[in-house]
């Protein structure tokens, strides 16, 4: 099993190479630089600008760059000792073990080119707001799929089946940010229960993430997580509408080939109880297509999270990408378009590792 | 309306039987009936099957593919997906109870306890996530109420029963590191866990090698006469019920068209379909001589023959064939019975020259008449 | 009546009810059985699919909507309204017989106008990238499928990479870099970014085909390789690209409306379904509900449409369904 893991790890290598690359050549392709805004200003001279580059790096050949941007090249050494990190080992190593400290590898993204904070910091700062959403969209995203296309599947054919399957396909066919638009609509404008946007409540409870709110939460846990409650609602539930829909027609598919299979039908001839059948036997056999397609499907998250952050101003990683995008901060972009890379292939590589702890036909040799 | 008052000659609506009153009989099969709703409109898949089964006895259903014998089977262990299946009519007596008025629940607890099943496909029978010895222990953990460990024990049993090496050591293995052969030893050996009444098995050897298929049908031999369960055999093969079973019923398009002992109705054919089955059956020592076959293709489901059911492929078919249908008759000096109207008094005329081809046939078929 | 001279008169029936009643009402009549060929049959499918059929006619409505609308409904919609009939928030819908759905905020512009033509570029924005898209993909897919080795291993190693990035992601990233700009240039976003799935599709197809007895046979009678994938191979994988480029559809105009949306797609100016829900975001909170309403339900009926007929199309396409 190790082993098994291990050879996959291994290789995702290439895979997160080529990525690398397409990250940094497209946003190196791309037009409005780093030096762009300094282009309208008359009091920059080419002399500055010069050494502005210089400074930068940027003077240096692309595949320099792109070897500083990842981490492989200490942009202190001249010559072949652009391999080899200030303390004399290779660049690429951990830094506590003396390897360098820039570049991607060593979780130095740069420095945000609007704010002129460490990228790292900008995006650990919305990591968790981001995962809070995420979070309960997935839990709940899963149990409702599970239940409604189990229930599909069992019930076939039946009025519960068509309701289920019909609602299914209208959710999948609600483009996510309208969705919210709507429910904003409806619960914002017409009713008023729900807040339009935010995370917390500006005029009561201070800025998520802070050291004051930390202290609001502990004084007052109640009401700190009501508000985070509150202002939760219609963006989990417009990020779980559409995600449900697709994955409770594809439990239901799995459900019913595996219904149909001929080891269910042994299962019944041996007398099992039809729970048992259902839960047991076919279950078990349903799981193994649908936890790849739920790894293939993380990414939504990720997406669904943009068009959710920006209808609901919820400042998490979506608008942050949003916001960056706007800005042309590309040291920003870089570090989120590399980190979304590493959790796909991540939550990809984990569908496949749980695949095969399900699937005993698996071997990890 | 001429037409439906000759068939009411021949065609009595059958009223229910009730148990049988034999109480040897384990398994007795009355004018069963199950179709089949699909886009087209109803298959009649089964349509008035009748037989009946001592306990501790044999007895084979031929058919080519298709004609309703597999379909039996299962709606005798009621594991027929409904809809699109439905079981319209007729008694299926088991043990003194008609299954098709017992709850499902009684019926679950019937199947693999009192009746259990061997299917054709070994390959994709088995549960793929599951290790053997779950999937034995779990038949005997269900009926017979015992612990987990003693369960695996019996498990274990049954594996060294059907002649499994190492049984210890198989339990323990997924259905994916044997081979076909060994995975049709362990449905055996799971139908055999519970020490039921009556085995059915549906094509058990179709899908095995030809080396392999032999030995298992050894095998099912002994495990009946050792067990003294009944045994019902599903097969296309007449070799395979000329080696295993002591009765035989042949059906043809939903229904049962001759039935009796196996000696009977292979060595003395009453029905011009299974001559014509054993017709087309290559041997060696037939050699060089054109192979028979039954001219003509199984009828379609949505349209079948007004009359008897085989009489469009039928070489003695005259008018009567066409227009009605012919009911189980008794055949003169044999225990078997057949739907022809050649037992009828108006195809007394016609029989010598059936009878005359049968004998042909036969005789070719055995060795010794070579000689 | 001549008999000799009148031709047979031909009636076609389709089930086996409709000929029991024919044979019965003419006894007389001869039967002929007429097989289907593959496409024939999969039609038959698609019609006698109930959900199929409702798609098909929300999807058609909806082109026959977007080409011919913009010429009935020739609304001039730039005219400013004069300062006495002013309405802040809009004009809801149905209060004027010529505003069915309403008049937008501000500059109170017909809101069915901006639909009908939405609804026109936002169709042709998402056909014309998928066509593009699933040739660009059927090409890759083919090719990395039929010679394997090193080329398929780079190929789909791209392909890998690609996918890992959320496609909405490096979509947005372009469409901002290209600017807000032509809806050609959209398209041509839309395309370049969408074509990996349909070549991991493809390529499945191909390899699984690729060693086929009849493929040696072509190979063994001196056909070329390039001939082999598109005339013997590619037929054969047909089905499955049809399905997936039609549920691309639908995914390339929720994609495009998004991305309008934010205001990185088409030109602001040009009304595109997302152009149109860009402006009314702002509008919500005058209580314009309408501007958001229409075009999003514009969205929602196409997709639906497209979904219902993709599912019809994969019951109708597949071998294994039951006639």
């Amino acid at each position: 099993m190790t082993r098994y893991i291990v050879r996959r790890l291994l290789g995702a290598i290439p895979t997160l190479f080529i990525v690398s690359i397409l990250i940094y050549a497209i946003l190196l392709a791309a037009p409005g630089g780093p030096t762009a805004r300094f282009a309208q200003n008359p009091h920059i001279t080419p002399q500055s600008l010069a050494a502005f580059e210089h400074r930068w790096g940027l003077d240096q050949p692309w595949y320099i760059q792109y070897c500083r941007w990842v981490g492989v090249c200490n942009p202190n050494g001249q010559g072949l000792g652009v391999f080899v990190s200030d303390h004399g080992i290779p660049n690429l190593l951990p830094g506590i073990i003396g390897g360098g400290d820039n570049g991607v590898l060593h979780l130095d993204f740069g420095y945000s080119s609007t704010t002129g904070a460490p990228v790292s910091d900008v995006i650990s700062e919305r990591v968790p707001r981001t995962a809070i959403l995420a979070g309960c969209a997935l839990v709940l995203w899963l149990l409702l799929a599970f239940i409604t296309g189990m229930l599909a599947a069992v019930r076939r054919y039946t009025k519960i089946d068509t309701a289920i399957t019909l609602f299914n396909y209208i959710g999948y066919s609600f483009p996510t940010f309208w969705l919210g638009l709507l429910l904003i609509i409806i619960f914002v404008m017409q009713l008023g229960w729900f807040p339009a946007g935010g995370m917390w409540n500006v005029r009561t409870v201070p800025i998520f993430g802070t050291g004051a709110y930390w202290s609001y939460a502990a004084s007052q846990p109640l009401a700190a997580l009501g508000d985070l409650a509150w202002h939760l609602t219609l963006p989990v539930i417009t990020l779980v509408a559409v995600s449900v829909a697709g994955d409770s027609r594809f439990v239901r598919a799995a459900m019913i080939d595996a219904l149909r299979e001929d080891y269910v039908r042994t299962a019944r001839a041996k007398g099992v109880p039809e729970r048992r059948v259902i839960y047991r036997h076919a279950l078990r056999n349903a799981l193994l297509p649908v936890v790849t397609n739920m790894g293939l499907e993380l990414p939504f998250l990720f997406t669904g999270a943009i068009a959710t952050e920006t209808v609901f101003s919820w400042p998490g990683m979506g608008r942050l990408f949003y916001e960056a995008t706007s800005n042309y901060d590309y040291p920003v972009l870089m570090g989120i378009l590399v980190i979304t890379a590493v959790l796909v292939i991540g939550a990809n590589l984990l569908a496949d590792i749980i695949y095969a702890v399900v699937d005993p036909r698996i071997s990890y040799g | 309306m001429k037409q439906k008052a000759d068939l009411a000659v021949y065609q009595e609506e059958t009223p229910r039987v009730g148990p049988p009153t034999d109480p040897d009989v384990l398994l007795d099969v009355r004018n069963l009936q199950t179709h089949f709703h699909v886009m087209d409109g109803t298959v009649k898949a089964v349509d008035g099957v009748d037989f009946s089964l001592k306990r501790g006895e044999t007895l084979g259903i031929v058919g080519e593919s298709g004609c309703g014998k597999s379909v039996t089977a299962l709606t005798i262990m009621q594991l027929l997906d409904m809809p699109p299946g439905e079981i319209v009519g007729g008694e299926i007596w088991f043990e003194g109870r008609d299954l098709l008025t017992l709850a499902p629940e009684q019926i679950r607890k019937i199947r693999g306890a009192d009746m259990a099943m061997i299917f054709q496909e070994p390959m994709t029978s088995l549960n793929p996530v599951f290790t053997i010895g779950d999937q034995i222990s779990e038949a005997i953990i269900l009926h017979q109420h015992v612990g987990k460990k003693e369960a695996m024990t019996r498990a274990i049993a049954s594996l060294r029963a059907v002649g499994i090496n190492a049984p210890e050591r198989r339990v323990k293995q997924y259905p994916h590191e044997m081979s076909g052969g060994i995975r049709q030893r362990v449905m055996i050996a799971m139908a055999l866990s519970c020490n039921p009444q009556l085995i059915i098995a549906d094509e058990p050897t179709t899908a095995l090698d030809v080396t392999i298929q032999a030995q298992i049908l050894e095998l099912i031999k002994k495990i009946q006469a050792d067990s003294g369960a009944a045994l019902l055999l599903i097969t296309h093969d007449l070799a395979v019920v000329a080696e295993t079973v002591q009765n035989v019923a042949v059906m043809y398009a939903g229904r049962v068209v001759e039935a009796g002992p196996v000696e009977d109705v292979l060595l003395r054919p009453q029905h011009p379909y299974t001559l014509g089955l054993l017709n087309s059956i290559p041997a060696l020592h037939k050699r060089g001589r054109k192979l028979d076959v039954i001219k003509g293709v199984v009828p379609n489901p949505f349209r079948m023959p007004p009359g008897c059911k085989f009489e469009p492929r039928c070489p003695y078919a005259w008018e009567v064939c066409r227009r009605s249908e012919p009911d189980m008759m008794d055949t003169p000096g044999r225990k078997s019975r057949s739907r022809c109207f050649l037992h009828a008094a108006e195809g007394a005329a016609r029989r010598y020259e059936f009878e005359k081809a049968a004998v042909a046939t036969v005789t070719a078929g055995l060795p010794e008449a070579q000689a | 009546m001549d008999e000799s001279t009148a031709a047979p008169e031909v009636r076609v029936v389709e089930s086996p009810a409709a000929l029991e009643q024919l044979l019965a009402e003419h006894p007389d009549y001869d039967v002929q059985l007429e097989s289907l060929n593959q496409w024939q049959l999969a039609w038959r499918r698609f019609k006698r699919h109930r959900m199929a059929m409702v798609g098909s006619a929300m999807f058609l409505t909806m082109v026959a909507v977007g080409i011919f609308g913009p010429m009935i409904w020739s609304y001039n919609y730039y005219n400013v309204p004069l300062p006495d009939q002013f309405v802040h928030a809009g004009r809801p819908p149905m209060l004027s017989p010529f505003h069915p759905f309403g008049e937008t905020m501000l500059l109170q512009r017909d809101v069915f106008t901006l639909v009908v033509n939405g609804i026109r570029l936002s169709l042709l924005i998402g056909v014309l990238a998928t066509v593009i898209a699933t040739t660009i993909g059927t090409f890759i897919g083919s090719v990395a499928g039929y010679f394997g080795g090193f080329l398929d291993t780079v190929l789909m190693r791209i392909v890998d990479a690609l996918l890992s990035l959320p496609l909405l992601f490096l979509i947005l990233v372009f469409s901002r870099f290209l600017g807000a700009g032509s809806w050609v240039t959209v398209t041509l976003i839309f395309a370049l970014f969408g074509w990996m799935s349909i070549a991991r599709l493809v390529r499945s197809v191909v390899l699984s085909l690729r060693e086929a007895d009849w493929v040696d046979a072509a190979r063994a009678a001196g056909v070329s390789d390039m001939r082999i994938i598109f005339r013997h191979v590619l037929p054969n994988a047909l089905s499955p690209i049809i399905v997936a480029a039609s549920l691309s559809v639908a995914g390339v105009i929720i994609g495009e409306a998004f991305v309008s949306f934010l205001g990185y797609g088409v030109n602001p100016s040009t009304p595109t379904l997302g152009n149109i829900l860009s402006g009314a975001q702002d509008a919500l909170t005058e209580g314009n509900w309408w501007w958001a309403f229409f075009p999003g339900m514009a969205i929602v009926i196409i997709v639906m449409g497209i979904n219902f007929m993709g599912d019809g199309l994969q019951d109708a396409l597949d071998p294994r369904a039951k006639i």
